[in-house]
């Protein structure tokens, strides 16, 4: 499986878990695309097998099915897998919360010690951009914000596919 | 050999000046071509750009021909865009600042320019709020205005931001001076605004607080757009604003001239109390070492940013002669690199070698940015073997990848590439790629608003408005 396949299926199976869209999780014109560093922070983290499981399996799925029955599919075949669930839900962690968690095996019931992908990464968690709010220390919204309404940002396509995750009480 | 500029206070420019858009654009060649090289001799080839290339007219916007629409082909594109909009503003002038479409950038070895007949903020944001002098008439400051004959442009910041106003920064946000290390002297800076970006600002009276107060719209500066056939209608050149910095250039004390743009102009100092510091005033030929050009445009409505220095400024650069030394670094200084000088700050003092400023640019130049300016100085040494924008390199052009990002949506930024860019001369102290501290174009200029703190439209400039009558 070559990298840049590596990188489609990643982000093809991270739209399904995160809700957001492939366009929005790896912008074509992104200049320090934030999807490459979490595929290298997965490949480093967890057993190269595994993860080749992992994305063969979204493959295979987004190959057979049509894309609205692709998350059902992800649910069924790697959410309650036993091997690649943990996995999986960890990736969703990390594209919500810039982190990655170290107990991402077995059944997780909290947050364990984790690491912040990098800089770049920090500053572009979905769940910042799902809230509309801004990590601490960086923020791009201008100067009175918070005493304005929310605007809405047609960029900001959460729950147009989303996959919620009722496993885990809907953490992502 | 310094020259002569246009006179000041004495001398009221008179007539509607162009600003850089009067001039019917030129078709504008974006080639990856390597400059065509003049056989006829078989010494150093004299390269020729393409017909229209070396233009007089500042482009309203980049163009992108190139297919797919990647990101370094984009890059390409606006840094293609920076070299030409260089060249227009640094083209001859007529006496009333326009360009003078007769002459050919460099062809005299220095020239005067376009961009030296735009406003300076002092001229437009007035201590008593008063309206400004129309386009095309100066208004000298007042501790100008009896300092003898006026032959050149006044330098007063010692900073990219002014010590009154904190929007710009001592270098930025107050960072520190930068020293030169020939002279030891402190780098000077000044801002300039085009014709659009001034008419905006008198148009909405956002030169005062009450205006500003009174403006209920988003501000949104003119957009530039390149002429279309199927737009009869002129097309508008966009608002653009400069950032210059300047060095003494002395060459008894190693500087060589040839190799600057350069000006006489008076060296003001305000009084200081710390350290107490009378006010000065020297007449002293200036070298142009660092050029920030921001323009907005269709395709990029956070403005798009272009900075250039010259070659010399952190390394000897192309075709020195013997003994040259750089600008900002010496390799046997023991002063530590990106480091300001000890306070206190006096600009009147002349800081011995051992404190002169070590600069070492942190992010290069790219490979294709590195080669586009070699082609570019190539055709502009075609012009004039002696020409001194043969000197000038390109660092980087910032650009929105997400240009249609809504401006008062979470992500207004629009992405920036590349997401850091610093000028050695601008932002010498704040380079490195930490978000929201390094040097961003736009992602700082972003934090920019008006003095009742709404969104200005990425410039800090309507933050020095005074109420009317005096006063902040």
């Amino acid at each position: 499986m070559s990298s840049n396949t590596d990188l489609d299926n990643f982000v093809g199976l991270s739209a399904i878990l995160t809700g957001f869209s492939a366009s929005d999780l790896n912008p074509p014109l992104s200049p320090q695309p934030v999807a490459v560093e979490y595929l290298r922070t997965l490949k480093s983290k967890v057993d190269a097998a595994l993860v080749s499981q992992l994305l063969t399996t979204y493959q295979t799925i987004a190959a057979q099915f049509p894309s609205d029955e692709q998350p059902a599919e992800v649910q069924s075949q790697i959410l309650a897998d036993p091997q690649m669930g943990p996995v999986a839900r960890n990736v969703i962690r990390m594209w919500y919360l810039s982190i990655w968690y170290d107990g991402y095996t077995g059944t997780v019931t909290g947050f364990s010690p984790g690491t912040v992908v990098s800089s770049n990464a920090y500053t572009k968690g979905l769940a910042w951009e799902a809230m509309q709010a801004h990590p601490m220390g960086y923020s791009e919204m201008h100067y009175g914000y918070w005493a304005e309404p929310p605007v809405a940002d047609d960029s900001t396509n959460v729950g147009a596919s989303a996959f919620r995750d009722s496993s885990e009480g809907g953490q992502a | 050999m310094p020259l002569s500029r246009r006179t000041l206070g004495a001398v009221v420019l008179a007539g509607l000046i162009c600003a850089g858009g009067c001039t019917t654009p030129q078709p504008r060649t974006n080639t990856n071509a390597p400059p065509a090289a003049n056989a006829a001799s078989g010494a150093t080839p004299i390269p020729t750009p393409p017909p229209g290339t070396l233009s007089p007219s500042i482009p309203h916007d980049a163009s992108f021909p190139d297919n797919p629409q990647t990101v370094a082909a984009i890059q390409h594109d606006f840094d293609v865009f920076s070299w030409q909009s260089f060249v227009a503003l640094n083209w001859p002038a007529l006496p009333d600042g326009s360009a003078d479409p007769n002459k050919t950038i460099g062809a005299d070895g220095d020239n005067g320019v376009v961009w030296d007949s735009y406003k300076e903020p002092y001229e437009v944001f007035l201590p008593d709020g008063s309206t400004p002098a129309p386009w095309g008439q100066q208004q000298l400051p007042e501790q100008c205005r009896n300092l003898g004959p006026s032959t050149g442009k006044v330098l007063e910041m010692i900073q990219k931001v002014s010590d009154d106003v904190l929007d710009v920064s001592g270098q930025p946000f107050n960072t520190g001076p930068l020293v030169d290390q020939q002279n030891g002297r402190y780098a000077r800076y000044e801002i300039r605004i085009n014709r659009d970006t001034f008419d905006y600002i008198v148009s909405n009276t956002l030169y005062n607080k009450e205006g500003q107060q009174a403006f209920t719209q988003l501000v949104q500066f003119p957009t530039g757009v390149n002429p279309s056939s199927q737009n009869t209608s002129p097309a508008p050149v966009g608002s653009v604003i400069i950032k210059a910095a300047w060095k003494v250039i002395d060459p008894a004390q190693g500087d060589r001239p040839e190799r600057f743009h350069k000006v006489q102009a008076y060296v003001y100092t305000r009084a200081s109390d710390n350290p107490p510091t009378p006010p000065s005033c020297e007449l002293k030929t200036m070298g142009l070492v660092g050029f920030h050009i921001a323009h907005k445009t269709a395709s990029a409505p956070q403005w798009v940013w272009s900075t250039f220095e010259q070659v010399d400024n952190v390394q000897v650069g192309h075709d020195a002669p013997p003994g040259t030394k750089a600008n900002f670094f010496d390799p046997d200084s023991k002063y530590p690199v990106n480091t300001p000088p000890p306070r206190p700050w006096n600009p009147n003092v002349i800081l011995p070698p051992e404190q002169r400023s070590q600069v070492k640019r942190l992010i290069p130049i790219d490979d294709a940015t590195n080669a586009l300016n070699a082609q570019w100085q190539a055709w502009l040494r075609g012009v004039n073997k002696d020409s001194v924008w043969q000197y000038y390199e390109l660092i980087s052009t910032q650009w929105p990848t997400n240009p249609k990002a809504s401006p008062t949506g979470p992500k207004p930024t629009g992405d920036p590439a590349p997401p850091f860019l610093a000028n050695s001369t601008l932002e010498t102290y704040i380079q490195g790629t930490t978000p929201n501290v390094s040097s961003s174009c736009i992602m700082c200029h972003n934090n920019a608003t008006t003095t009742n703190a709404k969104f200005s439209d990425f410039t800090y400039l309507l933050e020095r408005a005074h109420k009317k009558g005096g006063g902040r």
